[in-house]
């Protein structure tokens, strides 16, 4: 059993990390920590590598969640870097014409979208004009679909499935 | 936080599942190992669970000091106080990390609710969801956040499955299904059957299979 008790940094925004990830890609001896979502809001777990290394997280009380991204263990023939599990989304993108047009549907459309989804306790992430949120199960595609419809001409929906990473503060409770 | 983090197991499900009793059954496993528990145990408006607990576990059986199973009467909806806004329990687990910080985990028991329990991932590292078998067998495929997302689903009670009418295959079957590789285990809590591995879930996947932090097990207070 392996303990890690830190992040050593990520490769999607650490260039020397970035640079050992690839050389040890090319070698085939990158190893993957795959979690959910919610796993990554974890402290403490012990779960296995697609390559069968046994590793237990420990981390200090106060630490950030972990990425996509995460290494949690480099040496010269081995990194292993948390993956986190693809998962469904909606993505609501509101129209230009809505976003350039009057003052009242400039600040409402998107105030009640924003109402809508806080009422059913999802995270977001934000990302121009797309709003990107966890759906549950196909189900839920068709009532987000009604719950929308007031403004359906405002918006275009669609259903992802993407690692689904919210923005800060912006982790919410689901029931 | 200068005192050290003491691993956290919470445990969720419906009014009269065997939550409780679960616990009541796990910890003396446990302590048999030398390992230190503290217990909260979230109700809705009585304490009578923690005050249960801790005459059966800490006064009669000395497994623990008394003031180490601490009952909380929550109000309103079970789930918001483990999940929503755990302050009052995350204020409760600090307050035993420094009075007590060579306990080696913290079991926390949630008010009975309905099947989309979860626990705030800020106040438990792993997450033990206890049905049983009078729901009828549909319950595991009826899904439910609780259901699919726990870390270990315990199906209780399996001893009145032929007299309640319930199918055990059906709900293995259809808890294989909802939960793809994560484990569950059907248990009868009265006897104590299928409880050693829900400890030894615990030891492996929470206490890391580490020995206990202080050398010797507490004696009696």
């Amino acid at each position: 059993m392996l303990t890690v008790n830190r992040i050593l940094g990520n490769i999607y925004n650490d260039e020397q990390l970035n640079t050992s990830f690839k050389e040890l890609v090319s070698k085939q001896q990158n190893e993957t920590f795959l979690i959910t979502r919610t796993e990554s809001q974890r402290q403490r777990m012990r779960k296995v590598s697609n390559k069968g290394t046994d590793i237990a997280l420990s981390l200090d009380s106060g630490s950030h969640h972990l990425r996509h991204g995460d290494v949690l263990l480099l040496n010269d023939n081995q990194i292993v870097v948390v993956e986190i599990e693809p998962e469904n989304v909606l993505q609501v993108e509101i129209s230009k014409e809505t976003l350039t047009g009057d003052a009242d549907s400039v600040i409402q459309i998107p105030v009640q979208i924003g109402h809508t989804i806080g009422n059913l306790h999802r995270p977001i992430k934000l990302d121009g004009s797309r709003i990107y949120f966890p759906i549950q199960s196909e189900s839920e595609i068709e009532m987000f679909r009604k719950l929308f419809h007031p403004f359906h001409h405002h918006i275009e929906i669609q259903s992802k499935k993407i690692v689904f990473e919210p923005d800060e503060n912006m982790h919410v409770h689901e029931h | 936080m200068s005192s050290k983090r003491i691993p956290r197991v919470g445990v969720g499900g419906p009014v009269g599942s065997g939550k409780t009793m679960l616990i009541e059954q796990v910890v003396p496993l446990l302590a048999a190992k030398g390992y230190n528990i503290g217990i909260i145990s979230n109700d809705v408006v009585s304490k009578e669970d923690a005050e249960r607990m801790r005459k059966n576990l800490a006064t009669e059986r000395g497994l623990m000091p008394e003031d180490l199973v601490i009952g909380l009467a929550t109000g309103g909806c079970p789930h918001t106080a483990v999940r929503e806004d755990p302050s009052m329990n995350l204020s409760v687990v600090e307050e035993m990390e420094t009075k007590y910080g060579d306990l080696d985990l913290i079991i926390i028991e949630s008010g009975g609710d309905n099947i989309t329990t979860t626990f705030s991932p800020a106040l438990a590292d792993y997450f033990i969801y206890i049905i049983d078998v009078t729901g009828g067998d549909k319950y595991p495929r009826k899904r439910g956040l609780g259901i699919e997302t726990c870390d270990m689903l315990v199906i209780n009670k399996i001893d009145i499955a032929s007299i309640v009418g319930a199918d055990l295959s059906i709900m293995e079957r259809d808890a294989k299904i909802v939960r793809g590789d994560k484990p569950y285990v059907f248990v009868n809590s009265k006897k104590g059957q299928g409880v050693e591995e829900v400890a030894n879930h615990i030891t492996k996947y929470v206490l890391f299979d580490q020995p206990p932090r202080a050398i010797t097990p507490r004696a009696n207070q």
